[in-house]
């Protein structure tokens, strides 16, 4: 489980960067933002929440990865079967929008003036 | 690198719940200069980045500041400072009123009252809780905000700590920064343990992975005052996401079950959260895992209720169940964690009065750093906080005049940051392969999952050994970079913990909670260990001691 940056998408805004609580995401002058430290990822999903352009995913694992810690160019593959969730983020609400393997997407709303029910 | 220096009247080392209130409450109610340091970016630092879906200490209608108190007292055995936790137990409720006005939504019954989850717990929408709590900050003309400088260090100066230095790695710099107040208001720390995922999940964890005991660290190396470090949390959580389990458990007391089906709590009087772990830890080494909070056939509507609440605290859980399968179709299976050091949840900490003063002079402690005071949780580590400004805007106002040391005269500043020599080979590998070793120690030796948390001396003192010998390597080792610098401190504070962690479990000589210390050669509870175990490292070897209960009422002052 770590996020995953697509840079097609990536518009070099920077607001990524300054906000990871684990100063994990870097800066290409090419490319935009990148991350590479898959292996440091909490998967907060802070960064996800800053990108207006739906660039940076959260991708879901097996939990059977163990050793040893995959590099980033491997990690494509590894994770191409896995089911991937991006945020839009706005004033007043956080829309999830989950990308099952199937292909099935399931678009879920978080109001920010709401509590949880549980 | 460049060398910065800075002049404050109060420093706070850590910008998290507790550091983020008790720089609101100083710009408020004083006129103190203040800088805040932060290891990251403010607005999602600290163990609240991905939010938190309930306010888990707070006094329901139907409960007192007594019957909480008797309550914290019964889950850690008696071993807490119940004239901190009543202090706290205070201002709970004002905390939440706070919080509240600072625009956090709180889920109310219809007749205006704060809706329960359980017996202390309140149900809120916490996705935005850091952005709510760190924007004062961020607006306020009286705070200096450092953000990315991690602290290496306190500033000593004829026994009184006098500020911090920090090294920050994108600016290249290193912060001198002078301070007539210094409040350490960092995380606990995580990482210390095997974690229950490895590899490219190694990270996964319930406690923040960048909350690396530092805040700890700077206040031992300097001869603080430690308390309860061998009372250790253990977490029982989601498997895989390691999410916490508190939101299916509290809102629809799901059954606990084991793989033949059978509700394995149903035989305890009273279930503690220690117990509960210990129970299910238990039916996993006697093979009746895995274990289940059993949500088949909850409603549809149910699952998707429970869905938007992860999602306003752990989102990978949510996508986790969509990736493999619904609570709906297969019971949320839940295991024990690794072991972490958190102030928060259990006692340990800085020994502090009851006022928050560390046994250093001009050093203060609240939230996760500071002991004692178990079950603090949000609420808790802002009241503390808040306990903790006051004495320091209190002391300040008694030393006006005082002046800052010059800076020749300052006794400690560290060499630390001379270990960067560019020619260095790119360590990174070697640093993370040191930080797995530190982890498998602990575990194998120390009480780690892998044991079913259980110790004893010969193990430990294995560890000790072993950890001694990370301790030196580290100590003299030339990094590359300023991203392999800060690993690398990370590392020396985590080292720093471990060798203190080791030495309270050896001197708790008995088996005071399961799990958290289960002792088996002394696996019986003994009344000579009804007392604070504590520490001091005088710069050469660990000082411990056995401190007397401090009951309520009594407001423990430092006396020797």
């Amino acid at each position: 489980m770590s996020i995953r940056i697509d840079n097609t998408k990536c518009i070099k805004c920077r607001a990524c960067l300054a906000i990871c609580p684990g100063d994990l995401i870097e800066f290409d002058e090419i490319l935009g933002a990148t991350m590479d430290k898959q292996q440091r990822c909490w998967g907060c999903t802070a960064c996800m929440k800053m990108c207006t352009k739906g660039a940076i995913e959260l991708v879901a694992t097996d939990y059977k990865v163990s050793s040893p810690i995959i590099e980033p160019d491997d990690n494509q593959t590894c994770h191409h079967r896995m089911s991937t969730m991006t945020t839009q983020a706005s004033d007043d609400k956080v829309t999830w929008t989950i990308t099952k393997t199937d292909g099935e997407k399931i678009i879920i709303e978080t109001l920010k003036s709401e509590s949880n029910q549980y | 690198m460049k060398i910065k220096h800075l002049e404050t009247d109060i420093l706070i080392i850590g910008g998290g719940t507790s550091g983020c209130i008790a720089a609101k409450v100083a710009a408020e109610t004083s006129d103190y200069k203040i800088v805040v340091c932060d290891r990251s970016y403010i607005i999602r630092s600290g163990c609240l980045a991905a939010g938190v879906n309930a306010l888990n200490a707070y006094i329901g209608p139907d409960e007192t500041i007594e019957s909480c108190l008797d309550y914290i007292k019964e889950e850690f055995d008696g071993i807490i400072r119940e004239d901190l936790v009543v202090s706290i137990l205070e201002k709970l409720n004002d905390m939440v009123s706070i919080l509240e006005d600072m625009g956090l939504p709180i889920l109310k019954n219809t007749n205006g009252s704060y809706a329960m989850r359980g017996k202390h717990s309140i149900k809120i929408n916490g996705e935005n809780i850091k952005p709510i709590l760190a924007k004062p900050l961020i607006e306020e003309a009286k705070v200096t905000l450092l953000e990315e400088v991690y602290i290496l260090d306190l500033l000593t100066h004829s026994g009184s700590v006098v500020g911090g230095i920090g090294y920050s790695k994108r600016k290249k710099s290193l912060y001198i920064i002078k301070a007539k107040a210094t409040l350490c208001t960092a995380g606990g720390a995580a990482g210390i343990y095997l974690p229950n995922n490895q590899g490219q999940n190694a990270h996964k964890m319930w406690y923040s992975p960048f909350n690396c005991g530092s805040g700890y660290a700077i206040g031992i190396r300097a001869g603080a005052e430690m308390t309860g470090f061998e009372m250790r949390f253990i977490a029982l959580r989601i498997k895989n996401t390691i999410a916490p389990t508190g939101t299916i458990a509290q809102s629809l007391h799901p059954v606990h079950r084991n793989r033949l089906g059978e509700d394995y709590l149903k035989d305890y009087d009273r279930v503690t959260t220690e117990l509960r772990l210990h129970a299910t830890t238990q039916e996993e080494e006697e093979g009746r895992g895995p274990c289940y909070l059993d949500t088949v056939g909850i409603d549809m509507k149910v699952s998707n209720l429970l869905e938007k609440a992860y999602l306003n605290m752990a989102p990978s859980q949510t996508l986790d169940w969509y990736d493999k399968k619904m609570p709906t179709d297969l019971g949320v299976e839940i295991t024990g964690t690794e072991p972490y050091i958190v102030g928060g949840h259990s006692g340990s900490g800085y020994w502090v009065d009851y006022k928050r003063r560390t046994t250093l002079k001009r050093l203060y402690a609240a939230g996760d750093v500071c002991g004692g005071s178990p079950k603090k949780y949000v609420t808790g580590c802002m009241a503390e906080s808040v306990i903790a400004i006051e004495t320091i805007i209190e002391d300040l106002n008694g030393l006006k005049g005082i002046e800052l040391p010059e800076m020749s005269v300052v006794e400690k500043i560290t060499n630390f940051t001379n270990r960067i020599d560019e020619a260095s080979p790119n360590d990174t590998k070697k640093l993370e392969a040191l930080e797995l070793q530190m982890q498998k120690i602990m575990d194998t030796h120390a009480g780690g999952k892998s044991t079913n948390y259980r110790y004893n001396s010969e193990n430990l003192r294995m560890a000790q050994a072993e950890i001694i010998s990370l301790i030196e390597i580290t100590e003299y080792m030339v990094v590359k970079n300023g991203e392999a610098l800060i690993s690398l401190a990370e590392l020396r504070d985590r080292l720093m913990v471990a060798i203190v962690v080791i030495a309270h479990l050896l001197e708790r000589k008995e088996t005071r909670w399961q799990c958290y210390q289960s002792n088996t050669d002394y696996p019986q509870k003994s009344e000579v260990y009804q007392c604070y175990i504590n520490s001091r490292y005088d710069g050469n070897q660990m000082i411990m001691y056995h401190r007397p209960l401090v009951r309520k009422g009594l407001g423990y002052e430092h006396t020797n």
